[in-house]
């Protein structure tokens, strides 16, 4: 790519001889083809990243035809390399036909793959060796109006009300030159699956066998803004990234040429997160991002991962969503001014009057807070003029221009993240070893794994405040004693305590303005704990519960919340008698933060054994205590108890975070 | 990962809630169908990408682009598409007189950075001709526009009016 004073001028007279003699010759070409085979330049890193190999293979993750120009392309690097180099020292001509219109030009190779041209041109110099190099209208006009200044990361923060966004969401924005300081009219560059049913069974399949096309797009970041920090309260992260003018010149004209192609987006391992990494990689290949996550990629994980390996060139910028802001402001008002800003937004005659008594700069943040309560209450639905709108979009005008004659600033104040950055927070993997007592003196062991991501007493930061996430989470309990018996009790010696497809908890404590209710369910399997310490492979019974209540939050320690459940249980097993249990149940509890290593809860619930078995009684009273202790962010310890009617037993249990 | 345990919890929770892909800039700027689309389509847009990754946007990598390749497309594609999506974020900023929201609208106006300051006092004072009650956001614009042309200081500043 580079050339120096002594490339120079035999690359110039080279040109003008092939100029001059018009059509580079074929034999040109096969010496090329030769030179690439000498140098093995299909085996060198840069190029298996443009063709999105599969680390340390040769097998493509790109699904779509248009994107190879060989038809072994996608399984043979070399086979491509060779097409290329063919297609990009072809006329001109043949290629695009006689006329060279701007779209032909645009259609040729060299503009559909500036990436690997500049890639081959170092090693051998296709352009002096005759390649045409055509302008490309629309590659120039694209890469200048994204005026490029740099590559951010953004994070989006997870959102347990949608499933699709409870492990958060990662993107890279193309920071604008002529823009500087002005985020909002950066681009993103996103990848995102386009799924092609609506079922959600068929969804699964083939969300998890590569069945939906994924393809990176772009968009404006104030429509992300809108998306992200407005219409679903998520906080965005944005991390700029330290690459260099060349690199970045690299990733870009790398994006452009996945406009050609789609990739089988797979759930699990191929995600948006993952394919990200493959553009800082192609920007600078020393980089080796991808090899940490050959199973699976948490949006989380592979932004340590980045952050670990690229400086940052600014420091991090949070960006509060609507809601956190509007708390804030909250927060910052008097009892009474609160009231008068709930009126301003909800009286029906407009009467900005009642503002009078208070200085401007009271004023001015009263009218402020207002007018989020106002947005937050009405929506941000885009700007559509309908006839029910009408009152809410008048109260909107009115709140903004009462603000306007104010003349005074509010009291200035910063939003404070509700936790510590997303980078901080524990990995995504845990594995415990514990053991523990029963109130019958048995000692028992105990194994357990979870694939993601966090619980009520797991270290909180950076994650979503009093959020619990498990998907999967399995508990095996052994009792090695059982192997001494002689008897015929060793195949009970491991057994499943617990298993948890899906679980998941969100506390949403009412704050200011905001008052939304509490949820939770699980799924999965567990030993039926109220029947006399049983605990052989027959007391698992399958297990679904949901629950709806409501949390407080308070501040008389490390911050704690306080909360009630309204749960429905279903069990089904064969230890039942008849074979299931239906069991309604409330629940209070408290989760603390006691102090920044230690976190605390306790729950005490009675639960109405109403249909199937009910032989433990009607009225089953149940209490579980867990303490936890972080020794450093991946390792802790945690004592839990539990009681459940007559059993009860208790246990210690190192985790560690992986 | 989040994506099998998204699924998962789609499936197994019953709260589907799987947008419909929606066809839209399929052909030319992206950007430009937000603008010209029918009314329901912003709505769409947004229900697709609400959706979190999910999302069923078709936009390409030159169709979405911000001030994207579209043969004929003027600038004012993006300053409406700009004035479309964040309205009501734009009308609060110019009231009070500033903001990152004004501030971008200048930049799309092609205003230089010293002329910010004069466009926020435009558009501050000239708030009740620009954000007129149930003025359509490319009325706003227009208006926006007009205003800025009467301004001495913007006239000879900014580059996109």
């Amino acid at each position: 790519m580079a050339s120096g004073p002594v490339r120079f001028w035999p690359a110039v007279i080279a040109l003008l001889l092939t100029t001059l003699l018009a059509a580079p010759s074929p034999a040109a070409k096969h010496e090329l083809i030769a030179k690439s085979r000498e140098l093995r330049l299909s085996e060198q890193r840069e190029w298996r990243l443009l063709l999105h190999t599969e680390p340390g293979g040769e097998l493509s993750d790109a699904d779509s035809p248009d994107f190879f120009l060989s038809p072994e392309g996608k399984e043979d690097p070399q086979a491509e390399l060779e097409a290329d180099i063919a297609a990009f020292m072809e006329p001109l001509e043949t290629v695009v036909g006689e006329g060279l219109t701007e779209e032909a030009l645009d259609a040729s190779p060299f503009c559909t793959f500036p990436a690997r041209f500049a890639f081959l041109d170092a090693r051998l110099g296709l352009a002096a060796a005759g390649a045409p190099t055509p302008s490309c209208p629309a590659y120039v006009k694209w890469r200048a109006t994204l005026a490029p200044a740099g590559i951010s990361m953004i994070f989006a923060s997870a959102f347990l009300n949608a499933p699709a966004s409870m492990f958060g969401h990662t993107m890279l924005r193309v920071d604008r030159r002529d823009a500087q300081g002005q985020a909002l009219l950066a681009n993103i560059l996103n990848f995102a699956a386009y799924p092609t049913t609506t079922n959600p069974f068929a969804y699964t399949v083939l969300g998890l066998t590569g069945g939906f096309p994924g393809r990176f797009s772009a968009l404006p970041y104030y429509v992300k803004v809108q998306e992200y920090s407005n219409m679903e309260s998520r906080d965005l992260w944005e991390y700029p990234l330290a690459f260099t003018d060349e690199e970045l010149a690299r990733l870009l004209s790398h994006v452009w040429e996945l406009d050609q192609t789609h990739f089988d987006y797979y759930f699990i391992s191929e995600n948006c997160s993952y394919h990200l990494l493959s553009l800082l990689e192609v920007a600078r290949p020393s980089l080796h991002l991808r090899e940490d996550f050959p199973l699976h990629a948490i949006p989380t994980d592979t932004l340590k991962s980045t952050l670990r390996s690229v400086e940052l060139r600014a420091p991090r910028v949070y960006r509060a969503s609507h809601t956190r802001t509007m708390n804030a402001r909250y927060k910052l008002m008097t009892g009474d001014e609160v009231e008068l800003a709930r009126k301003l937004v909800e009286n029906p005659e407009w009467d900005p009057s009642i503002l009078q008594p208070l200085a401007p700069e009271r004023r001015a943040l009263v009218l402020d807070a207002a007018a989020d309560y106002h947005k937050f209450e009405t929506g941000f639905t885009p700007n559509q003029d309908t006839e029910a709108g009408r009152p809410g979009k008048k109260r909107e005008l009115q709140l903004a221009r009462e603000r306007g004659k104010v003349g005074a600033d509010a009291p200035p104040f910063t939003v404070e993240p509700p936790t510590a950055e997303p980078e901080s927070e524990h990995e995504s993997m845990r594995v415990g070893f514990g053991s523990g007592i029963t109130n019958r003196g048995r000692v028992f062991g105990e194994l357990s794994w979870r694939g993601s991501l966090h619980d009520l007493l797991d270290r909180p930061n950076g994650f979503v405040p009093y959020s619990h996430i498990e998907m999967p989470n399995i508990v095996l309990r052994l009792r090695p004693d059982r192997y001494s018996d002689g008897g015929g009790d060793a195949e009970h010696a491991i057994i499943i305590d617990k298993l948890a497809l899906v679980s998941i908890t969100s506390l949403t404590p009412h704050s200011g303005w905001v008052s939304l209710p509490s949820w939770r369910v699980s799924f999965g399997a567990e030993r039926l704990r109220d029947l006399g310490n049983c605990d052989d492979w027959s007391c698992l019974a399958g297990m679904l519960n949901g629950g709806i209540g409501y949390t407080f939050g308070s501040r008389m320690l490390g911050g704690e919340v306080w909360y009630g459940f309204f749960d429905l249980n279903v069990w089904g097993g064969p230890k039942l008698h008849p074979n299931y249990r239906i069991a309604p149940d409330v629940a209070l509890g408290s989760a603390m933060r006691v102090t920044s290593f230690w976190q605390s809860h306790i729950e005490g619930k009675l639960r109405f054994d109403a249909l199937g078995d009910t032989r433990a009684g009607r009225w089953v009273p149940i209490v579980e205590v867990g303490q936890n202790f972080s020794l450093s962010p991946n390792v802790a310890l945690r004592i839990r108890g539990s009681i459940w009617r007559d059993s009860a037993e208790s246990a210690l249990s190192l985790y560690v975070y992986y | 990962m989040r994506k099998l345990l998204g699924v998962l919890a789609v499936s197994v929770l019953g709260v589907a809630s799987v947008a419909k892909a929606a066809p839209y800039g399929t052909a030319g700027c992206g950007l430009g169908s937000i603008v010209f689309g029918d009314d329901a389509g912003i709505v769409q847009i947004f229900a697709a990408t609400t959706n979190g990754t999910f999302a069923t946007q078709t936009f390409g990598i030159t169709s979405g682009t911000s001030n994207c390749v579209d043969v004929g497309r003027s600038a004012s594609v993006d300053q409406e598409a700009f004035v479309k999506m964040n309205y009501a974020s734009l009308m609060r900023d110019a009231a009070a007189g500033k903001g990152e929201y004004l501030s971008a609208m200048a930049t799309l106006l092609g205003c230089e950075v010293p002329a910010h300051e004069s466009f926020a006092q435009v558009a501050q004072s000239k708030h009740e001709v620009i954000f007129a009650e149930n003025a359509e956001p490319s009325m706003a614009l227009d208006s926006m526009k007009a205003e800025a042309r009467n301004n001495e200081t913007l006239k000879n500043s900014c580059t996109r009016l």
